[in-house]
């Protein structure tokens, strides 16, 4: 160590007497930060000021929907400016968001009648989390009333009043089946019984005959329909479920099974009668098939009349001929066209051939489809007023009404018996037309919850419903809550809320979607109209 | 400050408050539906409790400023600015429920973090500078003097070289330029040990003495100006007894202590470098502690009065 060249005296000496009386620039450096940066911090929230924009003071992002109401807090706190002209709320602080503000844009249709308390919108729906969906609810939100239904409901509960969450205490799925006359649902699980349980359904459909591998007819489905809903499989053609089964525009619900697009006439036709091989028979009431049989042979018997010696010639014609050779309306057609048959030049065998006999063929798809929950089928049993045929401008002959009857009874009893009863429930008595049954096929299974199609695509549908095994169309193929539990549980599983399947809203009760607001109104905040009552 | 044993009852205290705050935020966590929310009561109460103990912080510069005040020792309040600013950055975390929120709370969390990380690198800065400079720094002296000991020991060596080896081409300093010493130090008088029995001119100075005046205005002089060269080679201790032995090796034995006392001032030179060197780090995160909590004090006052009013 260097010897120090100075005694103590002699150091202080060199040290200036008033040094701390001028800034060091290390302090004046210090100084200085510690005025701008404060400086700085306040002018930040000045610019912001000057802008009108409290979104500086958010105490978290707004939910998608709500972004655009960001920028002023008084729009949604207090009770919004729907109740307060000035646009000030009236307390100074603590003002909490009215549920006003939220019913002033939105609908809350009550969650129902008994329930023991309403709570406040904010109470559920949690602002400033980010992009959060504000109906997606945690459980304990639910459960605060329906772990004890019983307790907290103003009558006696009409579900389980004990369930906490899914993957305890949800009971298992119910079914609405038949017993003694008398139709209520029945849980899956009930005492063993789940193998029993039939369903309402009032059609005869083998769903392990039609996922057969090979079934018969494929290849002419796929060259007709195409090759949507059919698989190749190793050992031939599939029917896929998707073919019958297909998703609505919203991708969540199936739609319902149609005749037209799924069953016939690719495999189901509705021909009526060999002898005449281009009549095919409406998919309709047995009304409606009847007064068809009945026109189509009043028809073919006034074709085969008109038909004379120097008849029109040509592959109609000859066509023509052959039917009724086959008719057995040969003889008959020597007799005088004045009988009042009809001109050649109207009849079915100049039609366009692939113009179906029935009419109901030619509807466009979308006619077909049923767009409300009620259960499908009641087509087949509304009343025969709906469906008034529009009356023939000329009254057939009493020889051809007197055939067409004759006729009438075989092709109407392989009609129904061999061709309605083959799917449908038909009941029958003397001297009337049969009585084809409603199909009944729910159109939603489970009427409480939303279940979402479209969600589960990357699951093959048999993984859920056992259509395989399944040989009767009453069978229960709703899947167990079982079979849901595998993949939604807690812990690394898919979600498992309340809030996946139930909604807490009534949904069917929501007002119209006219708002009360303009375009201004909404996007200054200014929303001066008067808020709608809850 | 150092953290001794004198420090165990505030850190005790620090700990029990941070787990009873804990414990209490567990409970409202568990029973709150929708998560933590600052603007709930339990929330509203660990924010007030938090900015409390930020103010009482933040007072401690205050509480220098006016060391008259007799508001308690100024170890007390350092020791409380230590462990209750540590306890406040606990409190606010469970206020926020751990999230940063909208741009005002994000922009307060930053500031406290900052605020709390230079504070923390300070702590251990006091720990180890300090330290480093008792050993290594024999001839410290008062920071805010450094520059004016500069001059003096300039002066010191300008008069040594001169009177050995004549006047030295180098402009005389203005009299605003040099500060006045201590102890009544007149103007260009310096401290130096009587080195030179006979103060001899630069008459009868030696013919050698050239290579110290050469080395001198190449090295020496350079190495003690207020800034010093960036690859000056005395800055080293080893390459500095390397440049005055050489120097010594080629001088006249009868110029050796005054190649002595170059070598010591540049010996203190190099001291008071390294001195300031190791006072930047020692001092300089309070460049960031300071104004930043200056900053997060007048942020976190207006965020309470706003949000305390939605």
């Amino acid at each position: 160590m260097t010897e120090p060249r100075y005694s103590t005296k002699t150091r202080a000496k060199r040290i200036e007497p008033e040094y701390f009386k001028r800034l060091h620039p290390f302090r004046r450096w210090k100084l200085i930060l510690s005025i701008t940066a404060p400086v700085v911090a306040a002018a930040w929230l000045v610019a912001y000021a000057a802008r009108g924009d409290q979104r500086l003071y958010t105490s978290g992002p707004l939910s998608t929907g709500h972004v655009m109401f960001g920028t002023q807090c008084a729009d949604c706190h207090g009770s919004g400016r729907a109740t307060a002209p000035g646009g000030s709320p009236t307390s100074s602080f603590f003002v909490r968001v009215d549920d006003r503000a939220c019913l002033a844009c939105h609908d809350a249709p009550v969650h129902h009648e008994s329930q023991a308390f309403e709570p406040r919108c904010a109470s559920c729906h949690v602002e400033h989390k980010g992009n959060v969906v504000l109906a997606a609810l945690p459980d304990a939100q639910c459960s605060q009333c329906h772990a004890d239904l019983t307790r907290m409901s103003r009558t006696p509960p009409t579900v389980d009043s004990r369930i906490r969450d899914f993957g305890s205490s949800h009971p298992e799925f119910a079914v609405a089946v038949k017993e003694q006359n008398v139709v209520r649902r029945v849980r899956l699980n009930r005492g063993g019984e789940v193998k029993d349980l039939k369903d309402l359904a009032q059609i005869k459909l083998n769903h392990q005959k039609h996922l057969k591998v090979g079934l018969k007819g494929l290849d002419e489905l796929q060259a007709l329909k195409g090759p949507r809903g059919i698989l190749v499989k190793a050992g031939g053609r599939q029917l896929g479920c998707a073919f019958c089964h297909q998703p609505d525009a919203s991708r969540a619900l199936m739609q319902p099974i149609s005749y037209i697009k799924h069953c016939g006439p690719g495999c189901h036709p509705l021909d009526v009668d060999a002898r005449l091989p281009d009549a095919v028979a409406p998919h309709d009431t047995p009304e409606i098939v009847h007064a068809f049989l009945r026109t189509l042979f009043i028809e073919a018997f006034e074709q085969c009349q008109a038909l004379g010696p120097p008849g029109p010639a040509g592959p109609g014609a000859d066509k023509l001929k052959t039917q009724c050779r086959d008719l057995a309306l040969v003889r008959a057609a020597s007799e005088p066209a004045a009988r009042g048959g009809r001109p050649p030049s109207e009849s079915a065998a100049e039609a366009p051939p692939d113009r179906p006999r029935g009419g109901r063929l030619g509807r466009p798809v979308e006619a077909e489809q049923e767009t409300t929950d009620r259960p499908r089928g009641g087509r087949l049993g509304r009343p025969v007023e709906t469906e008034q045929e529009t009356p023939s401008p000329r009254a057939p002959s009493a020889s051809a009404l007197e055939w067409a009857s004759a006729q009438l009874q075989g092709a109407e009893r392989v009609m129904f018996k061999q061709k309605c009863e083959f799917c449908h429930t038909v009941s029958s008595a003397p001297d009337r037309l049969p009585r084809v049954a409603a199909t009944a096929i729910p159109a939603r299974w489970l009427p409480h919850s939303v279940f979402d199609h479209g969600a589960h695509r990357p699951l093959t549908c048999t993984e859920c419903h056992k259509a395989t095994v399944s040989t009767e169309t009453t069978d229960v193929l709703l899947p167990s809550i079982a079979v849901c539990r595998e993949c939604h549980r807690q812990g690394g599983g898919a979600r498992a809320g309340c809030v996946e399947c139930h909604s807490y809203h009534d949904k069917a009760k929501e007002r119209d979607p006219s708002g009360p607001f303009a375009i201004p109104q909404l996007i200054k905040g200014s929303r001066s109209a008067a808020s709608p009552p809850r | 400050m150092l953290i001794g044993a004198d420090h165990r009852r505030w850190i005790v205290g620090t700990v029990i408050a941070g787990l009873l705050a804990l414990a209490a935020y567990g409970l409202y966590v568990h029973r709150t539906l929708h998560g933590p929310s600052g603007g709930s009561w339990p929330g509203l109460v660990y924010g007030a409790a938090g900015l409390a103990l930020m103010l009482y912080a933040g007072l401690l510069g205050a509480r220098r400023k006016v060391p008259t005040w007799r508001v308690g020792r100024a170890t007390t309040w350092m020791k409380g600015h230590l462990w209750l600013g540590l306890l406040s950055y606990v409190l606010i975390l469970f206020h926020s429920g751990f999230r940063w929120g909208g741009p005002l709370t994000f922009t307060l969390m930053a500031l406290f973090t900052l605020v709390l990380l230079s504070g923390i690198f300070g702590v251990v800065l006091q720990h180890i500078v300090p330290r480093m400079m008792l050993m290594q720094l024999p001839l410290e002296t008062v920071y805010e003097q450094i520059d004016s000991i500069v001059a003096q020991l300039r002066a010191e060596a300008d008069a040594l070289v001169t009177a050995v080896a004549g006047p030295l081409p180098v402009a005389e300093p203005t009299r605003g330029s040099e500060r006045r010493g201590g102890g009544g130090l007149s103007r260009r008088q310096v401290l130096a040990r009587p080195v030179l029995r006979a103060a001899p001119t630069w008459t009868t100075a030696l013919p050698e003495s050239a290579v110290l005046r050469d080395a001198y205005m190449t090295d020496i002089r350079p190495f003690l100006a207020l800034r010093l060269p960036r690859n000056g080679r005395l800055s080293s201790h080893q390459l500095g007894e390397a440049v005055f032995l050489q120097l010594r090796m080629e001088l006249p034995a009868a110029l050796g202590e005054v190649v002595g006392e170059l070598q010591a001032i540049c010996e203190e030179r190099r001291q008071l470098a390294v001195q300031v060197h190791l006072h930047h780090w020692l001092h300089g995160w309070l460049l960031v502690h300071v104004p930043l909590s200056m900053a997060l004090l007048l942020l976190s006052i207006i965020h309470a009065v706003v949000t305390i009013r939605y």
